[in-house]
């Protein structure tokens, strides 16, 4: 599960990133850092992007789900450091949505 | 067509704005928790609590999803409360904040979330002139709808960027059921208060929201606009 949420997210990174003219987005790995120092994005581009991934989440699997939730915000670790955290905080969306 | 969000459609000032938007030609998508009270062809009706935040994702991800895109919300959703500040029970309270501002906030970050996507949107709340005014008996909803106003002032300028604009407009009272319990002596007391001394009326308000929705008020954003010549 967690290679095809890998694969949703580079693909949403992919495309976030011809959007909005973001160098360093066109072929994304798990270690690709995101937010934060050395981050490719600024905050208001983490949340356009946070949001483009709740909607491609609805599209491909017909979820509904609210990424920046309590859980994301508490953590010690940010999910949104880097693509891999970020894949691995949507797999745990989804188990514990299903 | 243009597609409207309209919180709180099944009577009062929700419903005639949806009815007055249905007449121009929008698709309208209206929400409250009884079933739908108006019957049109472009009407779409949710039964839901707006502080209910998974139903609330469901219906604006719904409404995105079937009209292509939402044009304009109108945080219409409300509930008051006329109590001394020391009669004040707390789930009253608590209910006027769980409708009036985390309902709206939710609607609020959801639809600019699909606005976002199409770099325009208009997004309209609802303030009151009690929050100005500082009603007594009304403590605890001039303070849902003062937080209303620094949602509304704060999100325009969040949001701004991706030519979404966020303003509110505060009414006096209207005749609905919201101030049914109100006695026509602290009626006429309020009315005292206003530059124009007499009740508003739902024209009033939708000039209001029309010049909010205009094509050219692109440029007006993180404005409360009282009627009745208040504030």
């Amino acid at each position: 599960m967690l290679e095809q949420v890998e694969e949703l997210v580079f693909e949403t990174l992919r495309e976030f990133g011809a959007n909005e003219n973001i160098t360093g987005l066109d072929n994304p790995t798990v270690e690709t850092f995101l937010y934060g120092d050395g981050g490719v994005l600024d905050s208001l581009a983490l949340v356009s992007l946070i949001s483009d991934l709740e909607m491609k989440l609805e599209e491909r699997f017909g979820v509904q789900l609210t990424l920046a939730d309590e859980r994301a915000m508490s953590r010690k670790q940010s999910p949104f450091r880097t693509a891999g955290a970020l894949a691995e905080f949507v797999r745990e969306a989804l188990v514990s949505y299903s | 067509m243009k597609t409207i969000l309209i919180t709180g459609t099944r009577k009062g000032i929700g419903k005639a704005l949806a009815e007055h938007y249905l007449g121009g030609g929008w698709a309208v998508y209206g929400c409250s928790r009884g079933k739908a009270s108006i019957e049109h062809g472009n009407y779409h009706h949710f039964c839901l609590d707006v502080s209910d935040e998974e139903a609330v994702v469901a219906m604006v991800r719904s409404a995105a999803r079937e009209s292509g895109g939402i044009d304009a919300l109108l945080n219409n959703a409300g509930i008051a409360s006329m109590n001394h500040f020391l009669l004040t029970p707390y789930p009253t309270a608590r209910s006027i904040f769980e409708t009036n501002v985390f309902g709206s906030f939710l609607f609020c970050r959801e639809v600019a979330k699909t606005m976002r996507r199409l770099k325009t949107g208009r997004i309209v709340n609802f303030a009151t002139v009690a929050t100005p005014l500082r009603l007594e008996g009304e403590a605890m909803y001039a303070a849902s709808k003062a937080a209303v106003e620094s949602i509304t002032r704060i999100l325009a300028r969040e949001v701004g960027e991706w030519g979404i604009t966020v303003n509110a407009v505060g009414p006096t009272p209207v005749a609905t059921d919201l101030i049914r319990g109100v006695s026509s002596e602290k009626m006429e007391a309020l009315l005292d208060r206003q530059a124009i001394r007499r009740m508003g009326t739902v024209e009033d308000i939708l000039n209001v929201i029309d010049f909010f929705l205009d094509k050219r008020s692109a440029f007006v954003t993180g404005q409360v606009v009282y009627l009745g010549g208040v504030g």
